[in-house]
């Protein structure tokens, strides 16, 4: 018995039914499923086979468990390359020289400008890269990924520095004027860096879920 | 089987070194290789395999490799540079443990 189209969707429809909601977590389960059903073939009946493969597996109860132990390793590989990308930063010369230019750039503003014009660029320079993500937003919501545990934490790790960030300028009210613009000076930096970490991570998952979803549909 | 819970705590080594056999396998392929293996005596279950396999992937060891196979996709896994160490690593480990099992259990014969 070949197992058709149909049958794959079913297990499918089945396996996110029962609680895994992420189908680039159920790839993996279907295949399995699939070459169990290959393996030990007895009736010609799919669905008497399906059934016998999920006993087997010990996945015909619900499978939220599995559903939550394989959102929470996906994210925990997102979040260790976040870490190294944000280090990794420092590996190359050209950043390092991109970095300095920004930094003495900002000096210079900094020191040419009233400290209401600085703090007003500073939060334009903030909130710019979100352009990026809106951008970005746009065009999956365009593209249809479908529900994708890889999509979920690239978006989650391009808009982390935004975040945990976000609330920081708050606090800088009422400061002198020294210590807002060094404030800015350590924030500006880290929130950029931290955005090239995810931004870059977000277009590897894209990458990623592009090249399924094409030798899926080939 | 009883003897499973022993084998709990080796899973990760067993799957490294299978890879480290064989240049990429796949989920199911791995629990097959494994019952040929040791002709049935071990069963990994599938609740715990893929687990296993997506940390050791979060943690650096593994490569994912997607080809399609009939009308399904299949991940593919292989050890990464870091892998192909710890895979040293953690066989090194496995013989110590094996040893001092070996005279805690069996005093008179050693496994040298």
């Amino acid at each position: 018995m070949e197992i058709q189209k149909e049958n794959i969707e079913h297990i499918d429809e089945h396996l996110k039914k029962m609680g895994i909601k992420y189908w680039d977590l159920r790839i993996e389960m279907i295949d399995h499923l699939v070459s169990d059903i290959e393996q030990n073939l007895t009736s010609k009946d799919f669905k008497t086979e399906f059934s016998l493969a999920l006993k087997r597996a010990k996945w015909n109860g619900s499978l939220s468990g599995i559903n939550t132990e394989g959102w929470q390793n996906v994210n925990r590989k997102y979040r260790n390359a976040y870490q190294k990308g944000f280090i990794n930063f420092f590996k190359r010369i050209k950043n390092i020289v991109t970095l300095i230019l920004g930094l003495i750039a900002f000096y210079l503003i900094s020191e040419n400008v009233s400290l209401e014009v600085f703090n007003k660029i500073s939060i334009v320079l903030f909130v710019s890269p979100f352009l990026i993500v809106v951008v970005e937003f746009i065009k999956s919501f365009y593209k249809k990924y479908g529900r994708s545990v890889n999509l979920d934490y690239g978006v989650t790790d391009m808009t982390m520095s935004f975040l945990i960030l976000n609330a920081v300028p708050v606090f800088f009210d009422g400061k002198t004027e020294f210590t807002q613009k060094t404030l800015w000076f350590i924030l500006l930096p880290i929130h950029y860096i931290a955005f090239n970490s995810g931004y870059n991570l977000y277009k590897k998952a894209i990458t990623k879920i592009e090249e399924m979803k094409k030798k899926l549909s080939c | 089987m009883g003897n499973q819970k022993l084998y709990k705590g080796s899973l990760q080594t067993i799957i490294l070194k299978l890879l480290e056999s064989d240049a990429k396998m796949y989920g199911y392929e791995i629990t097959q290789k494994v019952k040929e293996l040791t002709k049935g005596g071990l069963h990994i279950t599938e609740g715990a395999l893929y687990p296993a396999l997506h940390k050791l992937e979060a943690d650096g060891l593994l490569d994912v490799e997607v080809a399609k196979v009939g009308n399904r996709l299949r991940k593919y896994y292989k050890l990464t540079e870091n892998g192909t160490k710890e895979t040293a690593n953690k066989l090194e480990e496995m013989q110590e443990f094996l040893k001092t099992m070996q005279h805690l259990v069996n005093p008179k014969f050693g496994l040298e």
